[in-house]
């Protein structure tokens, strides 16, 4: 049964890969969200404008395109999404 | 006092812990929408504090009615009571509706049989079958999931269900007492079970808080 995720939980899962991978300072590439976060590359260009319109994401220009980071606001929504999702899945349902 | 009576209370203070479940349950649901604006928790917080409002009413209205004279409850008091819990657990079924319908499965609907016999009973039907739905669904999640908690969830919503049945056979076929004592022993394990997302969210909240120290 193919279980189809949200648009809350590939808004997460994209800052749960800029949180976990960002190594170095500087952040994300984009390759590497789309590899961890499984978005298609189309959707993924809007969720990441969207994000970092909103504050959650930081968007450095290096050399070679764009490099995200999580800022502290997408950390404190982060950290908000896993406790209420927590929550809602003791009812048997997805944020 | 009147054996009436007894149940009668009873069933009240079990509606007056329902209250407070919904309310607390439908508190840190709206809590989590204001933080993540998901429609889950958005639906979740209207199922509870309809649930809060019907089982206020009714609690109420039962407690108020318990003394040395048999009195019947305020015929709409009884109906809006059922109304608003009816509601409540349509919000809670129409949630899992929502999943399902996202997993391009089909939803388990079925027309439920509905006695036509005074809208109190017909409301309470309704909540059986939207009980026994969310039962199910949450049953299909704990596959998927694996968390303890949905089992105690299901648990509840079983017991919650069963209780309502049970309460609906009493009045169908009297003298039903035993009846209405085991369906308020049932509900009032249902609705405690209620309460483990919310302990369970304050802990969390709790070691956060230390852990942060």
């Amino acid at each position: 049964m193919p279980m189809y995720r949200t648009q809350m939980k590939i808004i997460a899962d994209v800052l749960i890969t800029t949180r976990d991978y960002a190594a170095e300072e500087d952040g994300v590439g984009i390759t590497t969200i789309l590899r961890k976060a499984n978005v298609p590359y189309s959707r993924l260009v809007h969720i990441l404008k969207e994000l970092v319109s909103s504050g959650l994401l930081e968007q450095s220009l290096v050399q070679r395109g764009s490099r995200y980071r999580i800022s502290q606001k997408g950390l404190s929504f982060l950290a908000g999404y896993e406790k209420f999702s927590e929550f809602a899945q003791s009812f048997g349902l997805g944020v | 006092m009147p054996e009436s009576s007894i149940l009668g209370l009873m069933e009240g203070l079990l509606e007056i812990v329902g209250a407070s479940i919904g309310f607390s349950v439908g508190y840190i649901a709206l809590k989590g929408y204001r933080e993540t604006g998901s429609s889950t928790l958005l639906r979740l917080t209207f199922a509870f504090f309809l649930l809060f409002l019907g089982f206020s009413i009714s609690g109420l209205a039962r407690i108020s009615q318990v003394g040395p004279t048999t009195v019947q409850m305020i015929p709409t008091l009884v109906v809006a009571a059922a109304a608003f819990q009816m509601m409540g657990y349509f919000f809670l079924a129409f949630s899992h509706m929502i999943g399902v319908r996202a997993s391009r499965t089909m939803p388990m609907l079925f027309i439920p049989f509905i006695p036509m016999l005074t809208l109190d009973a017909v409301f309470k039907v309704l909540s059986t079958y939207f009980l026994f739905y969310g039962l199910l669904e949450t049953i299909i999640a704990y596959m998927r999931t694996r968390k303890p908690a949905t089992v105690a969830i299901a648990s509840g919503l079983g017991m919650l269900a069963f209780g309502e049945l049970m309460r609906i056979s009493a009045f169908l076929y009297p003298p039903g007492d035993i009846l209405l004592v085991v369906s308020v022993g049932m509900r009032v394990f249902g609705l405690v079970t209620l309460l483990i997302p919310v302990l369970k969210f304050f802990a969390y909240q709790d070691v956060r808080r230390i852990a942060n120290v």
